[in-house]
């Protein structure tokens, strides 16, 4: 077999990563790697980013860091406790104002639908209603499932 | 409360990301003559008019068992690669040249689209729409529902097409759906109100071929991927239905006298 440049092992690198090469392919990119310090760094570095990537995927950990940040805190005047009716009624006012905002939001979107459509030809319209019933119209109410694929 | 406040400020954000890492690529014959391409990210937020249309272009999901297999000839690749992972590609040819074929991909073991391409009875494309850079890693996926649980009024079929809804609007329109399990074709029925002959118009608008006719009473627009001839047909129909007064009826054409093959698609 001939001698593997660099440029044609690091896109073999980059496909065993996906597990995309074939028992040559792999065969030839090991070979290369342990003779050069440079294929053998960046395969470390995809390694490292590959791992990177899942873990932005995964559930965060959670750590309770309070105690420690609580215990460097100077110490405080003890103050009385807020009533449960005042919490109760920020809850609720916080909450208001996100609906109030999430309505809003629903209102702009239709005026700026509308803007959209000022300057129309006389069946616009039409090919709107059309799209909005053509998507959806096989599938009316479904139950929504999550559903991973394996390569 | 600045603190709940702040705690739902970060909710909704958190939210967003998610939705934006997803691109989809559209072509869409804007007049017959020419192609807008576009890409949207996942929010599919409308900047423009195109924008908007493209957005309503995409079905999020295709079931092929739903595709009538008297009406096309279909055939599966399984394990195709696209954007380095592993899709289904589906490609439905019509029987004969009533209706548009189409080229869908998969997600395996979903219905969740993620490339379709849309050709007229020339082989022209008349829109695609897909991901552009690389396919979620999940879906969301619609469960396949039976046939019986269709929600069809089933009342009036043209060469497949059945009639899955009506419904009226506001201005004066009635809008009738019609769909064969791939292709869809929207019939607009409102009564005229001005005298006078109006000569048949043929456009092409956002990857939809669009038929204006009108008799001394309605106006009939058809709207959806099918050809001309085809919804000039339909159009017929529904305007002898209107004239003779009567019910909506199956007007389904027999298998036998239909042209087409009674024969199951190959897959």
């Amino acid at each position: 077999m001939e001698r593997m440049t660099c440029t044609k092992v690091k896109e073999l690198i980059n496909a065993a990563i996906d597990g995309e090469n074939s028992r040559i392919e792999q065969f030839a990119m090991q070979a290369h790697i342990k003779c050069c310090p440079s294929c053998r760094q960046h395969l470390g570095d995809q390694y490292m980013l590959s791992a990177m990537v899942r873990q932005s995927y995964a559930a965060p950990v959670e750590t309770d860091l309070s105690r420690k940040i609580m215990a460097k805190l100077p110490p405080r005047k003890v103050v009385a406790k807020p009533k449960k009716r005042g919490t109760f009624a920020a809850a609720a006012v916080a909450a208001s104002l996100l609906l109030a905002a999430a309505g809003a939001a629903v209102l702009a979107h239709k005026s700026h639908q509308d803007a959209l459509m000022a300057q129309h030809s006389p069946y616009d319209h039409l090919v709107l209603q059309h799209l909005e019933k053509a998507s959806g119209s096989e599938y009316p109410s479904y139950a929504v499932q999550t559903a991973s694929y394996s390569k | 409360m600045s603190r709940l406040l702040f705690l739902c400020l970060v909710l909704v954000a958190s939210a967003l990301p998610a939705q934006a890492e997803t691109t989809l690529f559209f072509k869409i014959s804007v007049d017959g003559k020419s192609y807008s391409t576009l890409t949207l990210d996942g929010s599919l937020a409308a900047q423009s008019k195109l924008h908007m249309f493209a957005a309503k272009l995409r079905e999020r999901f295709f079931d092929p068992a739903r595709a009538k297999k008297h009406y096309y000839d279909i055939s599966v690749h399984k394990g195709f690669q696209m954007l380095g992972k592993m899709v289904d590609q589906y490609e439905l040819t019509p029987v004969k040249n009533d209706r548009f074929r189409q080229i869908i991909w998969l997600i395996p073991g979903s219905n969740a689209v993620v490339r379709r391409e849309v050709y007229d009875l020339t082989g022209k494309l008349v829109y695609a729409y897909g991901y552009s850079s690389e396919l979620p890693d999940g879906v969301d996926s619609a469960p396949v529902t039976p046939k019986s649980a269709d929600n069809r009024i089933g009342d009036i079929e043209f060469r497949g097409f059945i009639r899955t809804e009506v419904r009226s609007h506001g201005y004066g329109a009635t809008h009738h759906m019609f769909s064969d399990g791939l292709n869809k074709i929207s019939l607009f029925i409102q009564p005229r109100t001005a005298a006078g002959t109006v000569p048949e118009e043929r456009k092409v608008m956002y990857g939809n071929y669009v038929l204006h006719s009108a008799d001394d009473s309605h106006d009939y627009t058809a709207v959806g991927t099918a050809p001309f001839e085809t919804m000039a047909m339909m159009v017929a129909m529904m305007r002898e239905l209107i004239r003779t007064g009567g019910k909506p009826q199956t007007t389904a054409i027999p298998e036998a006298q239909s042209g087409y093959p009674g024969r199951e698609g190959k897959e």
